[in-house]
């Protein structure tokens, strides 16, 4: 089955709209909620080249199937500051205490997996309602050594970047396998 | 109102969960807590503790054993033990499953320093 056509701006607006968007909007819900951080995103999709695709110092990647059949990868990219910054803020807000980590260290992964769990729980329970989706469970990738394996079948990156409101950027990639 | 002696299990995977919650509790001057990290260790301290513990709150996904799983095996050995299910997503199918099970209620994660005692307090008044 070809679910995506050949051409660029019909597969782009369909895996933003139907994958990407869903879990988007859930994120940006779950960092206010759990961090009380604003975000938002213009939903602009691009196409990031395999080649230079990068897993960053955080990410969360979960495998998608459509119908039974593997389609792609979702992943939730952040950089190191923006992973710090909601691992603080989610650990503050939880614990009721000051948080000024410096590095990715135990607690705040675990924060992060945390809101991370949330938002991705929320988001894959509005796409499996379709039931047209379902998903495994959530990888965690700290080390970019790990990140080549996840890049195994890959064809095309299609990426919808997220701004915070304190300022910093992470990514919502979809990595679709041929 | 749950006497403050009383034992508290808290089960769940995630470390930040158990310890907002054992943070939350003691703000409400609950300081016996005990914590398991899915259902298989929750059933081992409860058997240890000859299921005299005051009431769990049990997270539903888990690696292992999953909280409704637990819940199952917690009401072979227990009828009455109040147990609260914790939950990031209102599962509505998963909920309705641990109602009929008999649960006091479910909290919707995320349960933190802010919101935690007034929801543990309501909690803790019907028990």
């Amino acid at each position: 089955m070809q679910l995506l056509g050949d051409n660029f701006d019909d597969s782009r607006s369909h895996v933003r709209n139907e994958i990407l968007v869903p879990f988007v909007n859930e994120t940006i819900l779950t960092l206010e909620s759990m961090a009380d951080l604003k975000a938002s995103s213009d939903l602009l999709t691009y196409h990031d080249a395999l080649d230079t695709f990068v897993f960053k110092g955080f990410a969360v990647c979960l495998m998608t199937r459509r119908l039974g059949a593997v389609e792609g990868k979702i992943v939730m990219n952040h950089d190191l500051t923006t992973a710090l910054a909601i691992g603080n803020r989610v650990r503050a807000k939880m614990l009721g205490t000051q948080e000024n980590a410096k590095t990715l260290n135990t607690e705040i992964s675990d924060a992060l997996a945390e809101f991370a769990n949330t938002a991705i729980g929320l988001a894959v329970r509005h796409l499996s309602a379709t039931r047209k989706f379902s998903f495994g469970t959530p990888a965690y990738i700290t080390n970019q050594a790990d990140s080549q394996m996840f890049l195994e079948g890959v064809k095309q990156i299609f990426t919808v970047p997220v701004d915070l409101a304190i300022g910093g950027r992470f990514y919502f990639s979809y990595l679709l396998h041929g | 109102m749950l006497s403050q002696d009383a034992k508290i299990l808290v089960v769940d995977d995630a470390l930040i969960m158990r310890e907002a919650l054992r943070r939350v509790l003691a703000s409400l001057g609950y300081n016996n807590v005990l914590q398991a990290e899915h259902g298989k260790g929750a059933l081992n301290v409860l058997e240890k503790n000859q299921y005299q513990v005051g009431i769990v709150f049990l997270d539903i996904v888990m690696p292992f054993m999953d909280g409704k799983a637990a819940l199952k095996k917690i009401r072979e050995k227990s009828k009455t033990l109040p147990v609260v299910m914790l939950s990031s997503v209102t599962d509505q199918e998963a909920i309705d499953e641990c109602v009929k099970e008999g649960i006091v209620t479910y909290l919707l994660k995320p349960v933190n320093a802010v919101n935690g005692p007034a929801l543990l307090t309501e909690i803790f008044k019907k028990l």
